[in-house]
């Protein structure tokens, strides 16, 4: 521009730097001046608060009828039920002071607590109980509570549940649903919600925070932590309150787990959630149902018990931990690993890859063209493997799977997808399933061939009669211990089960997540049970034992 | 045209628009993988064919998509939003809480932007190829290149981590209840995203206005009235800011809609509860009345912006004035 020198004014000279001046010198001041007295914010030091900020823990609050209670240990703060979890997940009373049930398992006897209050001071009664599940019930959206009849109360502390079916599995929902005040419950509950839990919520900020104060009437072990505020921040927030040392618990994520937080120890929790592949059992061609929708079946290569055998026995779990995880989790040999229902004869040594080899070849699969995939009656051993494509681990999980698969002679191709369309598709092909539960439950839903074409349950369509029978003693089993044997027995009885070295492992499990947390150096967490999925309030199972170790 | 028509023809085009936005978001919604009673009751949770048949006729899911618009355009013209399947609540009242919040954080960002922005582009402007041209240039190239995300976790890692000038995310002090959270406590806590979303802003705007004014610089009748004698400063004053701040204006008034966008990506990383950050919730979350509420409160939220641009341009320039 041969004019630019000439239209050189001299005042906008000085503007620029100005203008950044002012800038920076009102961002400054800002956060000087608002920066005193600013008491939340601070450094923090022990005290008798504690800050947390452990992922999205907003959604449904506070009201079962919103799905309160749907995530595990999320009602322990201000609620309490029926029945809890210990540290060795036995499930043992919390406002029932004891519990029994009938020889046919359809009655099932609870006794109240006579110190148990609302948080109001008035006292916990059998009316509440009854209101509470008979609304859930009539709900029928949050919880399922199909097979339960009807309740009646025999005294002021006594109340019995009659079923329609046996279903040992009623613990879950036991500890799950949390009791509602029958007078003080309705539409403006979630805004002033009183509960029994050892918590009552002092302000709710829709979207930021959530500030807990101790309940004066809590009947259990009183908690040393007065006040607990949630903060609903995002994990790169999160990280960074915790490094500005002003939150006391945060969540981190695996790829976060190598930093290095002043002040701040890395402590990792066993949980039971778990990872898997799904393995159509069916050969191609059937029709079937998921959710409502008729969707196509099978599945030609993993319906032969080889191909799944030889993927059972020929991955490598230790190292899916290593690359999908970071190390950060353990080999899972089926849905229940390390609960009081897994039968530990079902992990096996894997990696085998020279063993899955000479399974496939006993069976009649042979890479006779060499292109490095076996075939059989002209069929090569391939299919393909669907995972949501906007699932991290699960994406890495069934890239790191198709790659191990390679070198025993099995080509999968990995196809991302929405879970919707996994739904679609996902029992005429692999899919990468998850599940974990406090509750032995989800082994029914995912293996009994009763339930086959309802929900997403059974995506396999797996049958084994024996199971079936193992799995339908199990659900009317009177107590846990026996519930327990039947649950066993369904992995693997000596001779067959769905789980195991030589089982027919429609769902191959591989790994299971550790959950990770920063906790501020000294703070103990009391006696975890292993946690539940879900890391954002799987912790809280504990709360009434936090304290300040010496 | 008489006032009273232009404003009929004006409300008339509002609501054909709200129409029309509403019509395809509903059919963007309805024909988005993200089925809502999956995305309500999370991934992992199980539930029996009688709950989520359940679910779908509490929801209305199970009439057609047809009858499901006519349903809540119906009720939207009872003036009710519905009700928000993740909250739970009116969908007026989220909308009400959350607009708030973000319209102080716009507000801010979109003076300050304007404001500087201008300043900085005709600054690069009448120092075209200069040193100061090429630190504005280089600026506004810099952050229109930086996605608002990123340059929020910047700040906040050098603001909050590392000086500790800053909190770091939320509008108000951990652990106080919202009642007891003063003023400087908020404006303490909205600071950072308000620069974040300035200082992107900024870019666009200064951009704009170097060209214009150096459009205006090379024009005849800058280079006649620096025949006629004029000082530089008296070119950008009678002529410079006349001819350029028509389409600053313009663009600022526009930029609405991007501010919008802005804010949506800066609420998220600051974790500050506005109605950006309600809105990447309610899509990811398969809310549909909630979504399609926040979209049509920006639809007249950009159509205001545009409509006051038209009005301000017709004020400023007496062509524009004499053609509508």
């Amino acid at each position: 521009m041969p004019h630019d020198d000439e239209t050189s004014p001299k005042k906008p000279r000085r503007a620029w730097p100005v203008a950044v001046a002012v800038v920076a010198v009102v961002a400054v001041v800002a956060g000087v001046v608002t920066w005193r007295g600013q008491s939340g914010d601070q450094a923090r030091s022990r005290s008798a608060e504690l800050v947390v900020a452990v992922g999205d823990v907003s959604g449904g609050e506070f009201d079962p009828l919103k799905g309160w209670g749907s995530r595990p240990a999320q009602i322990r703060l201000i609620h309490s039920s029926l029945l809890a979890v210990d540290a060795n997940v036995d499930f043992v009373g919390d406002l029932a002071a004891a519990y029994s049930v009938s020889d046919d398992a359809l009655t099932w006897s609870f006794t109240l607590r006579d110190d148990a209050r609302w948080s109001n001071g008035e006292p916990v009664t059998t009316q509440d109980v009854i209101f509470t599940y008979d609304t859930l019930k009539k709900d029928g959206t949050r919880f399922d509570l199909s097979f339960l009849d009807r309740m009646e109360a025999r005294d002021d502390s006594r109340v019995d549940f009659h079923l329609k079916e046996p279903r040992s599995t009623f613990v879950s929902q036991l500890s799950d649903i949390p009791i509602l005040p029958a007078k003080h419950y309705g539409t403006e509950y979630s805004a002033d919600p009183i509960g029994s839990g050892p918590y009552v919520v002092a302000d709710y900020q829709t979207g930021q925070q959530l500030i807990l104060e101790a309940n004066p009437y809590w009947y259990g072990q009183k908690p040393e932590f007065t006040k607990l505020t949630f903060l609903f921040l995002g994990e790169d927030a999160a990280l960074a309150a915790a490094r500005a040392g002003t939150v006391d618990i945060v969540y981190a994520p695996p790829a976060s787990a190598g930093q290095h937080i002043d002040g701040m120890d890395l402590r990792s929790f066993e949980t039971v959630d778990s990872r898997a592949l799904t393995l159509p059992t069916l050969p191609s061609g059937g029709k079937g149902k998921i959710r409502t929708n008729e969707v196509s079946v099978g599945d030609d290569v993993t319906a032969d018990p080889a191909i799944r055998k030889a993927l059972n026995i020929g991955l490598d779990r230790e190292e899916i931990v290593q690359i999908v995880l970071q190390g950060h989790g353990r080999p899972a040999y089926s849905l229940v690993d390390g609960l009081p229902w897994f039968n530990d004869q079902v992990a096996f040594a894997d990696g085998r890859t020279e063993d899955a080899k000479r399974v496939l070849a006993d069976a009649g699969w042979s890479d006779a063209d060499g292109d490095g995939t076996v075939e059989k009656d002209g069929r090569a051993a391939a299919f393909t493997l669907l995972y949501p494509s906007d699932d991290r681990l699960r994406s890495d999980l069934a890239l790191t799977v198709a790659e191990q698969a390679r070198a025993l002679g099995i080509a999968i191709t990995t196809k991302g997808s929405t879970w919707d369309g996994i739904y679609l598709d996902g029992k005429a092909n692999a899919v990468t399933w998850g599940g974990g539960r406090h509750h032995p439950h989800q082994l029914y839903e995912m293996y009994s061939s009763k339930v086959i074409d309802t929900g997403y349950n059974n995506m396999p369509q797996y049958t084994n009669t024996t199971v079936d029978g193992y799995l339908d003693q199990a659900l009317s089993a009177t107590t846990q211990d026996e519930a327990n044997t039947f649950w066993k027995r369904a992995q693997w009885d000596g001779q067959t089960g769905f789980a195991g070295e030589d089982g027919d492992a429609p769902i191959i499990w591989l790994v299971r997540l550790d959950h990770l947390y920063f906790v501020r150096a000294g703070l103990d967490l009391g006696d975890q049970p292993i946690q539940g999925h879900g890391h954002e309030w799987a912790l809280f199972n504990t709360l009434v034992q936090w304290h300040w170790a010496n | 045209m008489a006032l009273g028509e232009l404003t009929v023809l004006r409300l008339l085009r509002l609501a054909t628009l709200l129409a029309g936005v509403s019509a395809l978001a509903f059919t963007l919604v309805h024909a988005s993988p993200i089925d809502p009673i999956q995305a309500y009751v999370g991934a992992d949770v199980g539930l029996t064919d009688e709950q989520y048949t359940r679910l779908r006729e509490h929801w209305g899911l199970d009439r057609s998509p047809v009858e499901q618009y006519l349903a809540w355009a119906g009720s939207i013209l009872q003036g009710d939003l519905g009700v928000s399947t993740l909250y739970k609540v009116p969908v007026s009242d989220v909308i009400a809480t959350r607009f708030g919040a973000s319209l102080a954080l716009m507000g801010v960002a979109w003076l300050s932007s304007g404001v500087l922005g201008y300043a900085l582009g005709v600054v690069a402007a009448t120092r075209r190829g200069r040193f100061v041209d090429r630190v504005v240039s280089w600026y506004s190239y810099t952050l229109s290149a930086t996605p608002t995300f990123w340059l929020g976790i910047v700040f906040l890692v050098v603001f909050s981590v590392w000086l500790g000038w800053f909190p770091v995310g939320l509008a108000g002090p951990y652990g106080v209840p919202s009642d007891e959270v003063g003023f400087t406590a908020r404006v303490h806590h909205f600071v950072l995203p308000a620069l974040t979303l300035s200082a992107v802003g900024v870019a666009n705007i200064a951009m704009h206005t170097r060209e214009k004014m150096t459009d205006v610089l090379n024009s005849d009748y800058v280079a006649f009235a620096r025949a006629r004698g004029e000082s530089p400063g008296q070119i950008l004053r009678n002529h410079g800011f006349r001819n350029s701040a028509a389409p600053a204006v313009t663009l600022q008034f526009a930029y609405f809609s991007e501010l919008f966008g802005g804010s949506v990506l800066a609420e998220t990383v600051f974790s500050y509860p506005g109605l950006g950050s309600t809105l990447t919730e309610a899509a990811l979350g398969g809310d549909v009345p909630l979504l399609l509420g926040i979209v049509l409160i920006s639809a007249v939220f950009v159509f205001a912006g545009n409509t006051i641009a038209d009005v301000v341009n017709a004020a400023l320039d007496p062509r524009v004035r004499s053609r509508t």
